[in-house]
């Protein structure tokens, strides 16, 4: 089902893309960066336990400076690097957990519920073995057993998660037929309604008329709808990435 | 779809390292027989007598790891189960 915000959404989603090309800038470069950096020093951390304490230390303070400055562009970021909205896709998660397992998915061009649950289960996991790996080596927690035991199993929890997030690309690929890995590297994904086996000619396109049956299989829509800008209209593409929450949302009652 | 073949080569090889990445610390401290060993009471007993205030005692590998606490700076201590011989000192 596409409501009117997703409609909005589509044209929206267009003035951001490059003239000529069928892609659309989804995450921003800080998101990347924290991204791979991230993944970097959670690497770093999960090879050194025991064998390189100080290395294993500068990760995990890595780590946590990463993890604040992602709830922080959670709240300033562009569109898809927002966090106002992830619990409207947490309460789709399930739901759209059990369809990646039958094949069926709905696309989303930023994080989809799996992957806005698999957000909220790393970064939760990541600051519970960040802060009592910390505690660990101080002088009022070392040596206590909870601390310790929250610290490995947290740890462990991760390294799984990790592997569950890799095949869950991986599938998420195969079955959208869009290299999501490489989307984290340029930060862009085909645009909505460009589908690799059918390649639109490239100009102006029709409302709704592009659009492949299986990206229309998205089970909550894709909020917050981008903010309408009213001078726009067609004028000239916007350089900046669009806004999600704004005034102008809640005075719709969007917000 | 070449960065996906990456993916999957990267994830096979991290779960074929995956017993090497945990690789533990020190750990080898007696070949002893576990049923001769002295008992963790004895190595606390001599982290204490040895100034340190013991917070917990752990079996690592043929090791006692005693956590233990002196002038406010933080210790472990690996101590052989066989003869309570010191084996190994790491300051956290």
């Amino acid at each position: 089902m596409r409501d009117a915000g997703q409609a909005r959404e589509r044209v929206a989603s267009r003035t951001s893309a490059r003239p000529g090309s069928k892609t659309v800038a989804v995450w921003d470069v800080p998101l990347r960066v924290w991204h791979w950096a991230l993944a970097a020093f959670v690497l770093i951390a999960c090879v050194t336990p025991n064998t390189h304490d100080a290395l294993h230390r500068t990760a995990g303070y890595a780590v946590i400076g990463l993890l604040a400055f992602r709830l922080i562009w959670g709240v300033i970021g562009t569109r898809h690097s927002l966090l106002a909205r992830i619990s409207l896709k947490l309460r789709a998660a399930p739901r759209y957990m059990i369809n990646i397992f039958r094949g069926e998915t709905g696309r989303y061009l930023g994080l989809n519920p799996a992957g806005a649950a698999m957000l909220v289960a790393m970064v939760g996991l990541l600051f519970i073995s960040t802060i009592s790996g910390v505690m660990q080596v101080s002088l009022r927690f070392f040596g206590v057993w909870w601390i310790q035991e929250a610290h490995s199993l947290s740890s462990n929890a991760i390294m799984a998660l990790i592997g569950v997030h890799l095949l869950g690309t991986l599938w998420m690929s195969v079955l959208q037929k869009e290299n999501l890995a490489r989307a984290m590297f340029t930060g862009r994904k085909r645009m909505p309604g460009s589908t690799p086996a059918a390649r639109q000619p490239a100009g102006p396109v029709e409302e709704g008329a592009d659009v492949a049956p299986a990206e229309q299989v998205s089970m909550v829509p894709e909020l917050p709808p981008h903010r309408v800008n009213p001078q726009v209209a067609g004028v000239k593409p916007s350089p900046r990435m669009p806004r999600a929450l704004s005034t102008y949302d809640r005075k719709l009652g969007l917000g | 779809m070449k960065v996906i073949r990456i993916m999957v080569v990267a994830l096979a090889a991290a779960a074929a390292s995956g017993s090497v990445a945990l690789a533990d610390g020190y750990k080898d401290c007696t070949k002893l027989d576990k049923a001769s060993w002295k008992t963790v009471a004895d190595a606390e007993a001599k982290a204490k007598s040895a100034g340190y205030e013991v917070r917990q005692t752990k079996i690592e590998g043929t090791c006692y790891e005693v956590y233990g606490v002196k002038s406010g700076k933080l210790y472990e201590l690996f101590y052989s189960p066989e003869d309570l011989a010191l084996k190994h000192t790491k300051a956290k």
